[in-house]
């Protein structure tokens, strides 16, 4: 059970107590109050009743007293006044006795209605003795009012309303202690049942505060406990021990936290497992730090071993490329030496059939002495025949034509070896020339002819630049590697739309720029920013060396402090563009050329 | 027998001059064109016995035109003059196109069999072709073409 619920429900046994309490205390005050609203009112009634008949005794016996003496005095006095109080008073004395003779139990009624026929006859002599007074005969007024008639029914009446006043005091005396009694009875009750609910009230109060001190105890209990156990895990965990066990096993929110310090434990544990063997990994990586350096140190002999083999390799390159150029040449040569030879060959027919016509002519000239006329005229009819059977006119006007093309053919050859020469200008480092780019280009594109003569169109758009200082050797390289880059690859796009590559030149405040861009495939993404590295070609084995381009990038990035960039889209084309310093700053020396970052000038298109 | 004609295709007209003066005493009508299209253009005109094409022109290459001329002209016999040997797109049709020679450029100076023989060659060729085509009987008695032979 969760602390709050406990908690709760302890309150609740505290609360279902305070209203058990206080029902009771509430049943014992209606016990308080029941007689006290029943009885007590009753009695009072009663007391009040007899009191009031008590009070009409008390007026019949004035009122009496008032006739019997205002009658007497008009008799002695014939003062009208009394006459009149008399007449007062007869009508008040009859109102009172009425209401008491109404008022009254059977007793009573007998007792007042005695009275009241001794009071008629009094009142008969009374008014008699008034009549006297008024007739002025006092005398016989007093007389009658001193007569033993008059007092016998005086002392009836008196006795009769004695009587009944006696009685009423003995009622209202009566009331009066029963009433005392009710009150003081209900008052002890009051008192007893006050004194009952002090004592209950004061046993509720002990007993609510045994529940609340033992509902608090168990759950303090129920809280301490497993937070001792906690705080003792805590702390065995704080010195090290992380397998220390939590015993705790409510679900409460200890439980909760014991669980969660638990779950914490083990992360703890597992962190540190995890601290170790990291520890453990350091160490290892530290080893293998070592290790990694030396292999770096072998690593570093390899590379150099490796760069000695690789500018062996580029060396080679160099020379297959130089092969393949010389491939492509020789083609170029064929065609001009074929025609020259085939020529020649006529030529050593016509030649031959010339010397042979010439010889038959000297063998005429040498007959034209000894022989016939008709016998020579033969001997010219035959010859003429074997000069036509020559085609010796048209051998003659061809021979001209022989020689022309002939000249061509030479012309050819010599402007082809012109070009080689042109284009492989000696390519040693410290070699630097002036070099205008324009003219490189024209050089490489005769160089590159056979590549990009058929099917291909080359647009060139050369601005008027500065010359500049680099080895011409290198960069017309570069040139033709980037050229029959582009040649191939407008050959191999599947499209029959024309292939063209166009080439420009221009310069900035800084730099020589040479665009050359082609309508071919395009190179894929996958591949851009690989094609700058060594040995790495799309071509099948044997037709590239993959180290093209390479090559050119160590040439105008590494030895010329340009750039070689690349803007390729596929489908669309590939540009590449050469920036050169038009100042150059100095000649890289080899160890400067391997450190240098190649990744930050690929563009990707 | 009726003469035949060789056709030659060449872009380079020196060559195709060259050529003209080699052939100028052989007894075969010869004849020439600067391009596949003009080939084609001739192919049309007049019948041709021999087509003798270079292989790198502009427009139309002599792989296409030899491909084209394969289809239409089923009995012309091809022959190849190029300076160029290594491509293997060429080696396919050669192979593919049943192109009799390939003859390398220079024609005239490599040891061997001369220019004139071997379009000689490729004309008794187209002729001992169209003697096997009309005379069917003989390929099934081989004895009767050995008889026939002598």
């Amino acid at each position: 059970m969760r602390i709050s619920q406990r908690l709760n429900l302890g309150f609740l046994a505290i609360a279902m107590w305070a209203a058990v309490v206080g029902h009771i205390s509430l049943f014992q005050l209606n016990q308080i109050s029941d007689p006290l609203s029943r009885s007590i009112p009753g009695s009072l009634e009663s007391i009040n009743e007899t009191a009031y008949l008590e009070g009409l005794t008390q007026d019949i016996r004035y009122y009496d007293e008032v006739l019997t003496q205002s009658v007497r005095n008009y008799a002695f006095t014939q003062d009208k006044e009394w006459e009149q109080r008399y007449k007062n008073a007869k009508s008040e004395f009859d109102t009172v006795l009425k209401e008491a003779i109404d008022k009254g139990t059977g007793r009573d009624q007998g007792l007042l209605s005695s009275a009241n026929k001794a009071h008629l006859a009094l009142v008969e002599m009374e008014n008699t003795s008034i009549e006297f007074v008024n007739n002025g005969m006092a005398e016989q007024a007093v007389n009658i009012l001193e007569s033993s008639s008059y007092w016998d029914q005086k002392r009836i009446h008196k006795q009769n309303i004695e009587d009944y006043a006696l009685r009423r005091g003995a009622e209202y005396d009566e009331a009066l202690a029963n009433s005392t009694r009710i009150v003081s009875l209900a008052m002890k009750r009051t008192q007893d049942i006050t004194e009952y609910s002090r004592r209950l009230v004061s046993i509720f109060a002990v007993v609510a505060l045994v529940l609340a001190l033992g509902s608090g105890f168990l759950i303090a209990r129920s809280i301490y406990i497993p937070l001792k156990k906690l705080k003792a895990a805590a702390a065995e965990i704080g010195q090290g021990n992380l397998d220390a066990q939590i015993d705790i096993k409510s679900t409460d929110e200890i439980g909760r936290v014991a669980a969660s310090f638990k779950k914490m434990t083990d992360d703890l544990k597992r962190t540190t497992t995890s601290i170790d063997n990291l520890g453990r990994e350091i160490a290892d990586r530290k080893e293998a730090e070592h290790n990694a350096k030396l292999a770096c140190k072998e690593l570093e002999k390899a590379n150099r071993e490796l760069k000695d083999m690789q500018s062996e390799r580029v060396q080679n390159a160099k020379l297959v490329s130089i092969g393949q150029l010389a491939a492509g040449v020789a083609h170029e040569l064929n065609t001009p030496i074929g025609f020259v030879a085939s020529n020649f060959e006529t030529l050593e027919r016509y030649v031959s059939k010339m010397r042979k016509l010439l010889l038959e002519y000297e063998d005429l000239i040498g007959q034209i002495q000894i022989s016939e006329k008709s016998e020579l005229l033969d001997k010219t009819s035959v010859i003429n025949k074997t000069r036509n059977s020559m085609k010796i006119d048209f051998i003659l006007e061809d021979i001209a034509g022989i020689f022309n093309d002939s000249r061509e053919g030479i012309k050819r050859v010599a402007s082809i070896v012109q070009t080689l020469r042109d284009f492989s200008r000696v390519d040693q480092l410290g070699n630097l020339d002036t070099y205008n780019i324009n003219d490189g280009i024209k050089t490489t594109l005769s160089v590159a002819m056979n590549e990009v003569k058929y099917g291909i169109d080359v647009k060139t758009e050369l601005s008027d630049v500065p010359e500049i200082i680099c080895s011409a050797g290198q960069i017309n390289q570069v040139l033709l590697n980037l050229i029959i880059n582009a040649a191939q690859a407008v050959k191999s796009r599947k499209s029959d739309q024309q292939g063209t590559i166009e080439i420009r030149t221009y310069a900035t405040d800084y730099d020589l720029v040479c665009e050359i861009s082609d309508n071919g495939p395009g190179i894929g993404p996958d591949h851009l920013p690989h094609i700058f590295d060594p040995f790495f070609t799309t071509k099948p084995v044997g037709q590239g060396t993959g180290l093209g381009l390479s090559i050119s990038y160590d040439i105008i990035v590494s030895k010329h402090n340009g750039n070689l960039l690349v803007d390729s889209s596929v489908g669309k084309g590939t540009k590449f563009t050469i920036k050169l310093p038009l100042r150059r700053k100095k000649i890289k020396n080899e160890s400067e050329v391997s450190r240098h970052e190649r990744e930050n000038s690929i563009i990707c298109g | 027998m009726k003469e035949k004609t060789v056709l030659f295709v060449d872009d380079d007209g020196i060559v195709l001059r060259s050529i003209a003066r080699d052939l100028m005493d052989e007894p075969y009508n010869i004849c020439f064109a600067k391009s596949g299209e003009d080939a084609l253009e001739i192919l049309l005109q007049q019948e041709v016995h021999v087509l003798v094409t270079d292989i790198r022109m502009p427009g139309m290459n002599g792989v296409e035109l030899l491909k084209i001329v394969t289809q239409k002209y089923p009995k012309i016999v091809k022959m190849v003059l190029s300076g160029y040997t290594n491509t293997s797109d060429l080696m396919t049709a050669i192979y593919k196109e049943g192109v009799l020679k390939f003859i390398p450029k220079p024609w005239n100076l490599e040891e061997g069999e001369e220019f004139r023989a071997i379009i000689k060659r490729a004309i008794d060729h187209y002729n001992h072709q169209i003697e096997q085509a009309a005379r069917p009987e003989a390929e099934l008695n081989p004895c009767l073409h050995h008889i026939s032979e002598k």
